[in-house]
């Protein structure tokens, strides 16, 4: 998945913020408690880290962020912030639909 | 469940057949009939067809059609068949006013005869009618006003109010019919809380074919626990899982393009994105760039032939200036340069990869870092080898564009001086093409530049040495200890340049610089007796031949007489010391020192262990010296081998030795004996198998017969249990071309372990012969089978330079019927591999 996404920092972050936003992302998924979680985070850091390394992945990036466009769209859902309820309409004809099926 | 027993009647058990089988219309006319006959008995199975019928019509949305067979089925089915069909109906055509008193009254009066699964279906159905059910007893206001609560429940959670909701839910008990939507609602305030975890722990307690249950799949796959993976999802799921992270309105296009892309129609899913779209492909860090990325970047990972057709796509899109945005044109240009970067000429790919970077430039600004990257990847790609020819490089190195390669490595260092990598691969170009003197200037830069950099003062200090430059390599290599005192090729090319600049004072006469320089050496010996460089014995043996030849024949025989002492057994230091001497004496000819004593301790009884100690000790020096100074020492292991061949010795051992030889052809009869040893004793020995037919002499493949061997050798390794057989049988057969049965169900971490053990090029594919080549070697071969074996001895020694000794041995093998069919790759990072003396 797109480092830049994993961290939650934007394209045109510097070092510092990333290495902030890495070590922030440890804190919440030490090795101990979420390693899978912390491995992910720490692939992302190593492919951004620093200007080099940014521009390598800009360049280089040969892996697809998903096993087909579903898989790589849920799993940027995963790292979206917001979680917004859906709205009650949405809801209820979601559950109609379930119920259908 | 339905069984069709005998029957008088063939309509009868035709009927029965119908039902059985589902095929409820054709049943309903058949029972029709079979009613007029004999009423009582058949009417039920009447009533069962028109059930199934109706169901099977609601199933597929055909709700007037359902409505007359229910008409009809008023006419002879009792009131609760009627009633529960008429519900389904109600639920599926959303008339409330039809379905609530009745699911109430089934919930209610009819619960008791109710099964569980109905039970839940119609409790479901209260829910999703999201109306106001009218209670006309204690126990139907108790289910409205659980339905109420539900309700109001998820318009809190709607609302963003997890508490509310909770608090909504929390009378309902467990026992209640809608404990399952409490459960739901409890997931749902988790998961808008932030509370992953416990969201798929609520949500796994729901029963699977509920409302609830169905209604979870974008939860757990937004949180992680179900993955979209490879298989289609229904567009609800997808639309809503979109919503749940602020990405609506994907649900109708994504389950088009992953439908696509699931029957591998891979173009047709990038098309469905492209033209419904505005923006797509684009860069970026929402699901638009995300999508991009996957598309582009699944070519790398796509099937050959999958991959061409989206090639072929991509390409014509770029040829005929068809590009959507430029965008879509840079992702097609750098994918494709990166993916055809092996097939395209030099003139094309600098020119597609040049537009790369500047499209690159236009949208985000000219970046010299980035362009360095850009121009050391086209220097690296440029500077590869190409395929050697059947003799290897005939003494130059083919580099793909080797003008264009040092070029783009000249403009990648100009741009960032400070991108190591440029300098690095521009010092392996100039090392292939031979131009010392250029690499020399570039390293010395480099030291400069990077004087905290271990690869670099490591490149520097060996390149120091080989043009004899000792002083200025040692201090190098002496940088280098400094920043990495752990890896231990620095002290590898330490005492192998002390070795040497002591030898240079020794033939200067400057003796006590010489033993000073060597005594520098001390500190970097070790104990290890596979490291023929830094081993106190050989170290010693070499310093004290050093003093025979140029100095105190004293101080020799006492360091000689330590070193053998040290050794692990006589032999081993007699063949060492011999061969040493050969190298330090630069005799290349007639007897050495320990030459009568090496023959003495080779008629004494000679094993499998002590062979393969002095195999690797010839070995080592084969690969410091020239293997045709040799011949000698080369000789005598061959005779102590065969002989070794001839006592017993362990499996192990015997395979050990065969994987070190195997690679040689010189010894590949000795090889050839211990396999034949071994077979001997166990002829089935899967591993051994191989390797005999490993060792055979090139002849013509017959791809039948060596699939079917091959497939049996499998078989028996797959019983045996011998992963190492396994592996190399598959990777034999996959060089045939014959589809490789499953892996056998052994631990899956043991297999991935088992794979980095064998090289890549394990399974030694002859590389494809050129016309020209072929002749030659055809020609060659006819040539020495006629010499006898000592004019093939001197013809070894006076080959041209540019064959490699290991390719004349091949020849060899070729003309006398000995010898393997190709090598083996030595192993990598041996010190004993590297060239240091």
């Amino acid at each position: 998945m797109n480092p830049y996404l994993v961290l939650g920092v934007p394209l045109d972050a510097d070092d510092s913020t990333i290495r902030r936003a890495y070590l922030d992302a440890v804190k919440l998924a030490p090795p101990d408690h979420d390693p899978k979680r912390f491995q992910a985070v720490s692939a992302a850091y190593e492919q951004i880290k620093d200007e080099r390394s940014r521009h390598r992945y800009t360049l280089f990036n040969c892996c697809p962020p998903g096993d087909s466009p579903l898989d790589a769209f849920v799993r940027y859902l995963r790292l979206c912030p917001q979680r917004p309820p859906l709205p009650s309409e949405v809801m209820k004809e979601f559950l109609r639909s379930c119920a259908k099926t | 469940m339905l069984s069709v027993s005998p029957a008088v009647d063939p309509l009868e058990k035709q009927a029965l057949e119908y039902l059985a089988a589902g095929k409820f219309r054709k049943a309903r006319d058949a029972f029709k009939l079979l009613c007029k006959a004999d009423r009582a008995k058949n009417l039920p199975r009447l009533i069962e067809a028109n059930v199934g019928l109706v169901q099977e019509m609601l199933a597929k949305g055909q709700l007037s059609e359902a409505q007359q067979v229910v008409v009809y089925l008023k006419t002879i089915a009792p009131a609760n068949v009627i009633q529960g069909l008429e519900l389904q109906l109600a639920a599926q055509s959303g008339d409330a006013a039809q379905l609530l008193p009745n699911a109430v009254a089934l919930l209610t009066v009819g619960a008791a005869s109710l099964a569980p699964a109905e039970k839940l279906r119609w409790a479901d159905q209260l829910v999703v009618a999201f109306a106001p059910v009218t209670a006309e007893s204690p126990e139907a206001a108790q289910l409205a006003g659980e339905v109420r609560r539900i309700h109001e429940a998820l318009d809190a959670i709607a609302a963003g109010q997890s508490e509310r909701a909770l608090e909504a839910v929390r009378p309902l008990s467990r026992d209640s019919v809608f404990s399952h939507w409490r459960m739901f609602v409890k997931g749902l305030a988790a998961f808008h809380g932030g509370q992953a975890e416990k969201a798929a722990r609520c949500f796994a307690e729901l029963p699977a074919d509920s409302v609830p249950g169905r209604a979870r799949e974008p939860y757990l796959l937004v949180v992680g626990k179900t993955e979209a993976g490879l298989r289609s999802w229904p567009e609800n799921i997808i639309e809503v899982a979109g919503r749940l992270g602020a990405q609506p309105r994907w649900g109708r296009l994504l389950t088009r393009a992953q439908a696509l892309w699931l029957a591998q129609r891979h173009v047709d899913s990038y098309k469905v994105l492209r033209d419904a779209v505005p923006d797509f492909p684009r860069e970026g860090l929402d699901a638009l760039g995300v999508l991009s990325d996957f598309y582009f970047n699944a070519l790398f990972t796509l099937p050959e032939e999958a991959g061409y057709q989206c090639e072929n796509f991509l390409l014509s899109i770029e040829e005929a200036n068809r590009a959507k945005n430029p965008t879509e044109l840079k992702m097609i240009r750098r994918v494709f340069s990166q993916l055809l970067a092996a097939r395209l000429d030099s003139f094309t790919l600098r020119t597609k990869w040049e537009s790369v970077l500047r499209e690159h430039e236009r949208t985000h600004g000219a970046n010299p870092l980035l362009a360095s990257l850009a121009y050391g990847w086209l220097g690296e790609v440029l500077g590869r080898a190409r395929r050697p020819g059947l003799f290897g490089s005939g003494g130059k190195a083919p580099l793909r564009d080797a003008p264009g390669a040092i070029d783009a490595l000249q403009k990648s260092i100009a741009l960032d001086p400070a991108n190591l990598a440029a300098p690095l691969r521009l010092c392996a170009v100039y090392e292939a093409l031979k131009m010392n003197s250029e690499r020399n200037r570039l390293l010395d830069s480099m030291t400069a530049r990077f004087p905290y950099s271990k690869e670099v003062l490591v490149l520097a200090g060996a390149g120091c040495l080989d043009r004899q430059a000792y002083l200025k390599g040692l201090e190098y290599l002496e940088q280098a200890l400094q920043v990495d005192r752990i890896d231990p090729a620095v002290p590898d090319l330490m005492v192998s340049g002390l070795e040497r600049l002591a030898r240079l004072h020794f033939q200067k006469s400057r003796v006590d610089e010489a033993r000073a320089t060597l005594a520098r050496a001390e500190e970097f010996l070790i104990e290890q007796p596979e490291n023929f460089l830094r081993n106190r014995w050989c170290h010693l043996a070499r310093r004290g031949l050093l003093e025979q030849l140029h100095g105190d024949a004293a101080q020799s025989a006492a360091l000689l007489a330590q070193a053998r002492a040290a050794s692990p057994f006589p032999a081993a230091f007699l063949l060492f010391a011999q061969t040493a001497w050969r190298s330090l004496a630069e005799h290349t000819k007639g007897n050495g020192p320990f030459e009568a004593e090496l023959n003495a301790v080779a008629k004494e009884n000679p094993g499998a262990a002590r062979g393969l100690a002095l195999a690797r000790i010839h070995l080592f020096w084969r690969n410091v010296s020239d293997s045709r100074e040799l011949i000698n020492e080369e000789n005598w292991l061959r005779h102590y081998l065969k002989r070794a061949a001839k006592n017993p010795c362990a499996r192990d051992e015997a395979r050990q030795l065969v994987e070190l030889l195997e690679p040689h052809p010189a010894f590949s009869g000795e090889a050839m004996a211990f396999v034949s040893m071994v077979l001997k004793k166990d002829p089935a020995d899967p591993l051994f198998r191989l390797y005999e037919d490993l060792l055979r002499p090139f002849r013509l493949r017959d791809p039948e017969n060596d699939q079917n061997r091959l497939l049996a050798i499998l078989d028996e390794a797959t019983r045996r249990g011998d992963e190492k057989a396994v592996q190399l049988a598959r990777e034999l057969l996959a060089d045939l071309n014959v589809p490789v049965p499953p892996k056998p169900d052994w631990d899956e971490d043991e297999d991935e372990e088992f794979d980095e053990d064998l090289p890549d090029s394990a399974n030694f594919p002859l590389p494809p012969m050129l016309a020209e080549d072929a002749e030659m070697m055809k020609a060659l071969v006819a040539m020495l089978a006629g010499m006898s074996d000592k004019e093939i001895r001197r013809a070894r020694k006076t080959f041209p330079k540019d064959v490699p000794p290991e390719v004349f041995d091949v020849l060899v093998a070729l003309a006398t019927g000995r010898g393997p069919s190709l090598p083996l790759p030595a192993p990598s990072g041996d010190p004993n591999q590297m060239n240091l003396l």
